[in-house]
């Protein structure tokens, strides 16, 4: 039945609506996604994508609408219920502290310390370990840290993006969120990204991408929902499309027809 | 040649920033050594001397920058500490020790969950809040001691906060060490550490990242009064006394102590040594111009002008926000 | 490169800056004698040292450090330092514990808590120093062998004096306002007190209203809250000139010409106010320059082993306008200021 159907979704959106400042930046937006796919966000600017990212990570509360996720019908209030939930973010300023290194920065919020009690009471780092996990989460994206105790300020926008990237990935266990993840890297690190993020599709992890980056997108993506003025406007898959289309998707050009996977379909249908 | 290669090699260790209170403590004591060579300056009792007065400072001084490293600014901490030796003075009369040490320990809880709730739920500034929890502490001080001082008689009280000497050094000295391991060691060895410079530098981030800054600033308050409520010790055992005032003329003191010791006052990563030092460099001051016969007028003109050097040197406050 | 110029540029200049505070500080000294530095070469062996502790700054201490100074300096004895500590136990303690380390032979004080600092005394006492207090005592330290005693200004007379000098502001019939030090500080509780008890023998004279403040520059708030509240006032009484001065500001910012006002000690405003005809009606005074003679002698004598010698007892006076000019150097052994000279001249243009 119904319950079915949206059991087989790993999760599941429903008439997510968000205000802000008086304005209506996101309308009733519903979307599902399986496990291993990798969903595109596209649409102009304005549209309302950051803000959709903001409420699936628990930075902003949704005025209205719920997750469904394995049969629960869930609300994402805060940051803990979003990594409750599996879903960890790559934000657009990369949501780095400066003045920290690399390996706190990799953990921060979520220190591992060492196994006695009293010592985890209170709140002993285990700073060998977390910097041996820090260093292969991050080799695993391919880059070479040469130190890992360097603070971050001191470090490129490129190696802070992967930071990021790899932080997201490390800990994201059922929904990796990325914000332009590819924004400030190069070439060869932008190739290393696309085969990361197939290695976790491939695994199960549900990937939601916001980028205007064509190349990438098309790449990488098995589909793409679009967003203009706040509403879902479409839910293409991308083998689909010409590249000419997806393109005038992202710019914001083209509204087609009502998307053809969503709950009201799926309803009709059965 | 010789001469810029030798420039440049000084010019990497000049430039740390963070160790100019360093230097700046070797040249006092040199020069200060060098005009006072006959008055006792450079003696052991001297120095004692100068660290048994600037014990309670330093503590007051670690405290203000759990505070400050969290962007609150705290006034009260004078409140504290006097209103914790008044309390202390009272009870010792009553109770056992331990009850009265415990009891001017929780006024320091107290003042600091009663900041921390009222800056934080009101979302108001600290500088004022905290202004006014000063008047606040500060009359209930004076109201319960009858402005009289209270004399403190209890020797094991006395021997283990005061300036009695264990193995050649004031038991003061030895907290001072204590909690100043304890701040070292929050800093670079636990969460709490990393969080509190987090929530500092970036509390939209860490939000993100499920830390949750309200409670880490609250966390930062309560400690910042709890080691003021400990300095208020200090001053109890080595005055003998309490008295509503204490503290009072410390708080300027203390702001210095730490904006020596550290590159930029607020929002920033705590610097355990470099405040010690801080504060460590004014007593140096006092008790140097004392010994050289100068007024009190002549302590506060320098005192000020070492202020106004190390900023301009040293400091970056941000003035835009991040 | 260019960090490292800047850094010396501003540490030189500041270097500059506090020798031109050295060489001010040295000229500008209030004190006749400025404070001078030991120079083991000056010392020969047995010379002795002294230092003052004193409570603040005033023309009254200063008028004490220079009757103390005088008189060390006819028996060769170098004065090492002099500290202030602007009434907080705290720094006192502080500097008496500086003091120490100087090992000097004598030291003259007025102890601000007699709680706080009492450890600060006793270590100067055990290292051997005599110690001379002023009107606070310290009953905890007065028992060791090296106290050499307590000088102590006639706090009864003194407060008599004022009931006094009411009774002639007010000519016999009125109200007064007290306006009282409320601290625990020995010698103006006793001054107030006796102040009080004997205005209670002038039938005629009611205290109608009574507020007490702590620091000096309260004393203009208080009053103005007095007054408000209580406007029948003639006269007021404050415990001492400086606080007095914050009362003539209120009184002549309310327009109340016709308050008299009444108080202890000679300071310069207050008697300017005094001598042009103001609020200020008279004072009580005592005499600092004997007060710092008969400290220095009744330390030396103790030293000598002459102990309880004679000594004639501090005397005070009553200050009014018409006696002003030769109370102050009886009292200060220094020419009346100009300020006041000029005023007490008629002249019409005072620079």
């Amino acid at each position: 039945m119904l319950s079915d159907i949206l059991a087989q979704h790993a999760i599941s959106v429903t008439g997510l609506s968000k205000s802000l400042n008086g304005g209506k930046v996101l309308d009733d937006v519903s979307f599902s996604a399986n496990e291993g796919e990798v969903i595109a966000v596209l649409g102009h600017n304005g549209a309302g994508k950051s803000t959709l990212v903001k409420c699936l990570t628990g930075m902003l509360t949704m005025d209205s609408g719920y997750i469904v996720r394995q049969s629960q019908t869930m609300q994402i209030l805060s940051p803990l219920d979003a990594r409750k939930l599996g879903i960890e973010a790559v934000h657009q300023n990369f949501g780095l502290i400066d003045e920290l290194d690399v390996v706190s920065n990799f953990f921060l919020g979520r220190e591992l310390h060492h196994d006695n009690l009293i010592l985890k009471i209170l709140g002993w780092l285990d700073k060998r370990l977390m910097r041996f996990l820090t260093g292969r989460a991050l080799e695993r994206l391919g880059c070479e840290f040469r130190d890992l105790d360097r603070l971050v300020k001191h470090l490129s926008a490129g190696e802070r993006q992967l930071i990021a990237v790899a932080r997201a990935i490390h800990f994201g266990a059922q929904v990796v969120v990325m914000d332009e993840p590819s924004s400030a890297l190069g070439m060869s690190q932008v190739a290393q990204l696309q085969e990361v993020i197939r290695t976790i599709s491939a695994q199960g992890v549900t990937v939601l991408l916001v980028s205007h980056d064509m190349p990438f997108v098309s790449e990488v993506c098995d589909r793409a929902i679009v967003l203009s003025k706040g509403r879902l406007v479409a839910n293409i898959d991308i083998a689909s499309i010409s590249e000419g289309e997806l393109y005038s998707y992202m710019m914001g050009r083209c509204h087609i027809k009502e998307p053809d996977n969503s709950l009201n379909a799926l309803l009709q249908a059965s | 040649m010789k001469r810029n290669t030798l420039l440049l090699s000084l010019g990497p260790l000049l430039r740390k920033k963070e160790w100019f209170v360093y230097y700046l403590l070797v040249v006092m004591t040199l020069i200060f050594s060098a005009l006072l060579h006959d008055s006792g300056f450079f003696s052991s009792a001297n120095f004692i001397n100068i660290m048994r007065q600037t014990a309670p400072v330093m503590v007051m001084a670690l405290g203000l920058s759990f505070a400050l490293s969290v962007r609150h600014i705290d006034v009260s901490i004078g409140a504290v500490v006097a209103l914790s030796a008044v309390v202390c003075g009272l009870l010792l009369r009553e109770v056992h020790m331990i009850f009265a040490i415990l009891g001017a320990l929780s006024v320091g809880l107290f003042a600091g969950v009663i900041n921390g709730l009222l800056i934080e739920y009101l979302k108001t500034s600290s500088l004022l809040v905290t202004l006014g929890t000063m008047s606040i502490m500060i009359g209930i001080a004076r109201s319960i001691s009858g402005l009289e001082s209270i004399p403190i008689t209890n020797e094991h009280f006395i021997m283990l906060f005061g300036s009695e000497l264990f193995m050649g050094i004031p038991t003061s000295l030895y907290w001072v060490a204590i909690l100043a391991l304890v701040a070292w060691l929050i800093v670079h060895c636990l969460t709490l550490g990393r969080h509190l410079l987090a929530v500092g530098k970036s509390p939209e981030n860490a939000l993100q990242l499920t830390i949750s800054p309200v409670k880490v600033r609250m966390l930062a308050l309560v400690m910042c009064s709890l080691f003021a409520a400990f300095a208020g010790l200090l001053y109890a055992a080595r005055m003998q006394s309490a008295r509503y005032a204490l503290g009072e003329f410390d708080l300027l003191n203390v702001f210095i102590a730490v904006a020596i010791g550290s590159t930029q006052l607020v929002g920033n990563q705590m610097r355990v040594i470099g405040v010690i030092c801080g504060a460590l460099l004014i007593g140096l001051l006092n008790n140097g111009l004392i010994l050289l016969g100068f007024t009190i007028n002549t302590q506060l003109i320098v005192k000020g002008l070492v202020l106004v050097m190390v900023i301009t040197l040293v400091h970056k406050e941000l003035n835009n926000a991040k | 490169m260019l960090h490292v110029l800047r850094g010396l540029f501003y540490t030189g200049f500041c270097i500059v800056l506090v020798v031109m505070l050295v060489v001010f500080n040295r000229v500008n000294a209030q004190v006749s004698m400025p404070v001078i530095n030991t120079e083991k070469s000056r010392l020969a062996e047995g010379t002795q040292t002294a230092a003052l502790a004193w409570h603040s700054s005033s023309p009254w201490t200063d008028a004490v450090t220079r009757g103390a100074l005088d008189t060390f300096e006819r028996f060769d004895i170098d004065v090492i330092a002099i500290t202030d500590a602007q009434y907080d136990p705290v720094k006192q303690l502080a500097d008496l514990e500086s003091i120490n380390a100087l090992r000097p032979s004598f030291v003259l004080s007025l102890s601000v808590d007699s709680v706080s600092t009492a450890s600060g005394y006793r270590q100067l006492l055990e290292a051997g120093t005599k110690l001379v207090l002023l009107s606070n005592p310290i009953l905890s330290i007065q028992e060791h062998k090296h106290f050499a005693g307590l000088i102590s200004v006639n706090t009864q007379a003194m407060g008599r004096s004022a009931a006094q000098l009411i009774d002639r502001a007010v000519v016999h019939t009125g109200n007064v306002g007290v306006i009282f030090h409320e601290a625990d500080y020995y010698v103006t509780n006793q001054r107030d007190k006796a102040f009080l008890d004997a205005l209670k023998t002038y039938q005629d004279i009611t205290v109608v209203a009574k507020k007490g403040f702590v620091q000096e520059q309260d004393t203009s708030a208080v009053t103005m809250a007095m007054l408000l509240k209580q406007p029948n006032i003639d006269a007021i009484y404050v415990s001492w000139e400086k606080a007095a001065e914050g009362v003539i500001e209120a009184l002549r910012m309310m327009g109340r010409d016709n308050v008299k006002v009444v108080s202890h000690d000679l300071g310069v405003s207050t008697l300017l106010d005094m001598a042009q005809g103001g609020n200020m009606y008279a004072v009580v005074s005592d005499r600092p320059y004997d007060v710092g003679t008969a400290m220095a002698m009744r330390a030396i004598n103790s030293q000598r082993g002459i102990t309880n010698p004679l000594l004639k007892p501090i005397e005070y006076d009553l200050v009014t306008k018409d006696n002003l000019e030769a109370v102050w150097p009886l009292a200060f052994r220094s020419n009346l200021p100009r300020a006041l000279q000029c005023v007490l001249s008629h002249k019409e243009v005072c620079e």
